[in-house]
C-alpha cells in the first residue's frame, strides 16, 4: 500500500484494516506492510479531528498562500539582499564572535577569570571597592554558568577578596591566592566543557544557516512547487 | 527536556531569528496558510506534496512547533523516520505534547529501536491528558500505558 491510498474523503482510519499482505507475501512486503502501519498511525494522530476540517478554510488558506507565493515574485530582490547579508554577517564573524552570539555569558564569564586573576595577582595595590565590585560580578556570572561546586568555591574566594582586603597579611594573601587559583582552574575546565557544548550549538547554528541559504538560493524552486501544491 | 536538545533549541531560535518570513514580505497569517496547505495534502493522502510544503512553512517559520510535527508525519509517511525525527524533534523542543512524544515513538519503531521506543512510549503516558477520547488515542497509537504490546 502506498501513503496515497490515504485519503481524508475516504474515511481514512489507522483502525481500519490497511493492506492485508499478499497471500504467499514476501518479508519485504511483510516490512513495507509494518512501514504503513507506522504511517497511518503517525497520520490518525496529527489529523484527529481531520474529517470536520472545512473545505472553506482549506480553500481560502491555498488562496492566501497562493496570493502570497505570487507576490513573492516581486520579492526577489529582498530575497537576494537577505542571503547576501547572512553570507557577510557569517564571514566577518569569528568563531568567539558566534559563541558568544550563542552563549552571552561567555565572554563576561572570561572577563571575570580575567578580572579575578588580576586581583589576586595585584592585590596589594588594588583597591577595596574594586575587589569587592570584581568578586559580585563573579558571583553572578558564576551563578549564570551554574559551575555547581566549582561556582561556590569561587563565590567564596571572591567574597574573602572583598572583606579581607583591609586587613590583608602574606598568610591570608598566600591563601586567597591559592583559593583564586583553584577557583580559576576549577572555572576555566567548566568554560572548556561549555566550549564543547557552545560549539555543537554553533554548529547546528551553521547547519540551519546552510540550510536557509540553500532553501534562499532556492526560493524559486520553492515556490514554485509549493504554488503547484497549493493548486 | 533534557539538556542534550538544548543545541536544537538554540539552533531553532537562530533560525528563527532570521525571521526569513518577514525578510520575503511575508506575515504570520500567509505563513500559517502554508501549513494549512500543508495539512490539506497530507490529509488527501499526498504526503510527498504535504512534505514539500511543510518544509517551505517549516523554513518561514522555524518555531512553528505544530509544522514541524505536521512535517514529520508527513516523511514517516514518506518512509523516511531519520527525516521524520528531524522534524519531531524539533517539534518537541519547541512544545514537547504527548503527539509528538508517540511520533517519536513511531519513528523508532520504524528505526527498529526498540528501546528508545519503549521510552517513548513512557514519555508519551507522562504527558497523556486527562480526557478520556486523547488517552484512548494515545493508547491505540502507543500501546497501553502499563507497556502491553501496541
Amino acid at each position: 500500500m502506498t501513503i496515497t491510498a490515504v485519503g481524508i474523503g475516504g474515511g481514512w482510519s489507522a483502525t481500519a484494516p490497511v493492506d492485508e499482505p499478499g497471500a504467499g507475501g514476501t518479508e519485504l512486503d511483510l516490512a513495507l506492510d509494518a512501514a504503513d502501519g507506522v504511517a497511518a498511525r503517525a497520520l490518525e494522530l496529527v489529523l484527529a479531528g481531520e474529517a470536520e476540517f472545512a473545505d472553506a478554510a482549506t480553500h481560502e488558506a491555498q488562496a492566501a498562500a497562493r496570493h502570497a507565493a505570487e507576490r513573492r515574485i516581486e520579492q526577489r530582490a529582498k530575497i537576494r539582499e537577505l542571503e547576501k547579508k547572512i553570507a557577510e554577517e557569517q564571514a566577518n564573524k569569528s568563531f568567539w564572535e558566534k559563541l558568544a552570539d550563542a552563549f552571552m555569558y561567555i565572554g563576561a564569564a572570561l572577563a571575570t577569570v580575567a578580572a579575578v586573576t588580576a586581583s589576586v595577582v595585584s592585590f596589594g595595590a588594588a583597591s577595596a571597592p574594586s575587589i569587592a565590585a570584581a568578586a559580585a560580578t563573579w558571583t553572578a556570572v558564576a551563578s549564570a554558568a551554574a559551575a555547581g561546586g566549582a561556582a561556590a568555591g569561587a563565590v567564596t574566594a571572591g567574597s574573602r577578596f572583598g572583606a579581607a582586603s583591609c586587613d590583608s597579611n602574606a598568610a591570608n594573601l598566600q591563601a586567597d591566592v591559592l583559593a583564586g587559583n583553584d577557583a580559576i582552574a576549577a572555572t576555566q575546565e567548566q568554560l572548556a566543557q561549555t566550549q564543547t557544548f557552545a560549539q555543537a550549538v554553533v554548529d547546528t547554528e551553521d547547519a540551519l544557516r546552510r540550510q536557509a541559504l540553500a532553501w534562499l538560493r532556492n526560493e524559486d524552486e520553492a515556490r514554485r512547487v509549493a504554488v503547484s501544491v497549493a493548486r | 527536556m533534557s539538556d542534550d536538545q538544548t543545541p536544537t533549541r538554540e539552533g531553532l531560535r537562530a533560525f528563527a531569528a532570521l525571521d526569513v518570513a518577514r525578510a520575503v514580505g511575508m506575515n504570520r497569517a500567509e505563513v500559517r496558510a502554508w501549513r494549512t496547505v500543508g495539512r490539506a495534502r497530507l490529509a488527501a493522502g499526498k504526503a510527498q506534496a504535504a512534505n514539500d510544503v511543510l518544509e517551505y512553512a517549516c523554513f518561514l517559520a522555524p518555531d512553528d512547533a505544530e509544522a514541524w510535527e505536521l512535517l514529520g508525519a508527513a516523511r514517516l509517511a514518506l518512509r523516511r523516520p531519520g527525516d521524520a525525527w528531524s522534524a519531531i524533534a524539533a517539534a518537541l523542543v519547541l512544545e514537547p505534547t504527548w503527539k509528538r512524544a508517540v511520533l517519536a515513538k513511531l519513528c523508532a519503531d520504524a528505526d527498529g529501536r526498540q528501546e528508545a521506543s519503549e521510552r517513548w512510549r513512557e514519555a508519551a503516558w507522562r504527558l497523556a491528558p486527562e480526557d478520556e477520547e486523547a488517552r484512548a488515542a494515545l493508547a491505540r497509537a502507543a500501546g497501553p500505558e502499563d507497556g502491553g504490546a501496541a
